[in-house]
């Protein structure tokens, strides 16, 4: 069960702060704990006590409210009663793989930790995300299952998912015009937005090891799907004809850092103008391209300052245009505007709340 | 960025930078926490990953692969063991 909660200090009945978390356990008496970004809370309702003010999601609630105590204190409880709000009220829309600490992390775009579920006993490699709403998550597993599987925003595994060909080489996974599109192999695989298996498509190119790595589909359907080990992206049409060809055809080795040449181009991702943006992962850089393949700028440098990258991995873009990228060595989520500029850094290195560990994929809601 | 190391090695490997390794080494490959190897070369030793590190075979790896706080990708062969530690 997930609440929004927003935390006042009853004191001055003045709005301190407000959090996001969800209710973990009650007791008897109808307290609830409550697990935040910053700690666990004791909640308690102080309705009884004249408490006056309390909103939920900015709406005034005339019963139910939550007063959020620091440090774990208890004050008067009196009738206590708890606001159940709907799933799609807790406040996350940024979700990112932490491939080595085994985890979904679950947060919003500022970059504030709202939950996590997964362990090491649940997840092995994980890789791609994408989410069609907050209870459908998808995640690609590398070792030691390839496979996708369907969560819940409380980690809950609903299904496998499976297709005609069968999932043996997921990474990548992409949500778009209702249909969730996976990188397995050599394969496009499409599903409907509830996991159920439509058709599969065949983007095996003329050079050998022609795995995908990454797909995103552009407003007009079509596919741009990068081919890592072959140093070159290609966007096809819906039924899968060839438009045109990024980069130049070269062994895993001999990548190039010419503007519009890649080294392994990883994560793909198409911006509301259908522009490309690319994860130049061995050149430590972001290339974007207008919709017919014009080069159009680059950014980013090996490093870990603000703006540099040590291999970027995927890349997933908001509505209004902002760049999420994973910053796969620098354990961190770097954001960017369209025109490459830094806008703000999510995340250190390490296994707590706001921390990563090797992050991958990216979703947002 | 990236580095590539077409050269072998008699001793143990450690990699301390990013490297695509194209040679072969005699005894075990360690990977510095923060690099990313992509192994396409042989490695007759074993492999040895630490925390926040990255390898990807496209090689062989003749002995185990270790894979400890580290993540990889295999696209090549592994004829030993895979395990965390």
């Amino acid at each position: 069960m997930r609440r929004t909660i927003k935390k006042y200090l009853s004191e001055s009945r003045e709005q301190k702060e407000v959090i996001d978390g969800k209710i973990i356990s009650k007791d008897i008496f109808g307290r609830a704990t409550v697990q935040t970004a910053t700690g666990t809370f004791k909640a308690v309702d102080l309705r009884g006590r004249g408490t006056t003010g309390v909103k939920i999601n900015n709406t005034a609630q005339n019963q139910n409210e939550f007063a959020i105590l620091a440090g774990n204190q208890e004050r008067n409880i009196i009738q206590p009663t708890y606001y159940d709000l709907p799933n799609n009220n807790f406040n996350f829309n940024l979700i990112v793989v932490d491939t080595c600490n085994y985890r979904i992390q679950l947060l919003n775009k500022n970059g504030t930790f709202i939950s996590s579920f997964g362990s090491e006993s649940i997840f092995g490699m994980i890789r791609g995300i994408a989410a069609t709403d907050k209870d459908n998550i998808y995640i690609s597993e590398q070792y030691p299952n390839y496979k996708v599987y369907q969560y819940d925003s409380n980690g809950n595994r609903k299904k496998e998912l499976d297709a005609n060909g069968g999932i043996y080489w997921p990474l990548g996974i992409c949500f778009r015009n209702d249909y969730i599109f996976i990188a397995n192999g050599e394969y496009i695989e499409k599903f409907d937005a509830d996991g159920n298996y439509i058709k599969s498509y065949n983007f095996s190119c003329e050079y050998p090891s022609s795995y995908l790595y990454d797909v995103a589909i552009d407003s007009n359907s079509n596919y741009i799907v990068s081919y890592f080990q072959n140093n070159i992206v290609r966007k096809y049409d819906s039924q899968g004809n060839l438009i045109f060809t990024l980069g130049t055809q070269s062994q895993y080795d001999e990548g190039s850092n010419d503007d519009g040449k890649f080294w392994s181009p990883r994560g793909v991702a198409v911006d509301s103008q259908d522009n490309i943006y690319i994860c130049d992962a061995f050149n430590c850089r972001i290339q974007k391209f207008d919709n017919s393949g014009n080069f159009v700028l680059k950014f980013g440098s090996y490093g870990n300052k603000s703006g540099q990258f040590n291999i970027p991995c995927y890349i997933r873009i908001d509505s209004g245009n902002n760049l999420y990228i994973s910053d796969f060595l620098n354990n961190r989520i770097q954001v960017f505007s369209s025109s490459g500029s830094f806008i703000k850094s999510i995340g250190t290195q390490g296994n707590g709340t706001n921390q990563f560990n090797m992050p991958m994929g990216i979703a947002i809601l | 960025m990236i580095i590539v190391d077409d050269n072998n090695y008699a001793t143990n490997k450690t990699f301390t930078v990013n490297t695509i390794f194209n040679g072969i080494t005699e005894k075990n490959i360690y990977i510095n926490s923060g690099v990313a190897v992509i192994l396409e070369g042989i490695c007759q030793g074993n492999v040895y990953l630490s925390k926040n590190s990255y390898c990807e075979v496209d090689g062989i790896v003749e002995g185990d692969f270790i894979y400890g706080e580290g993540t990889f990708e295999f696209y090549g062969l592994i004829n030993g063991e895979i395990r965390k530690n």
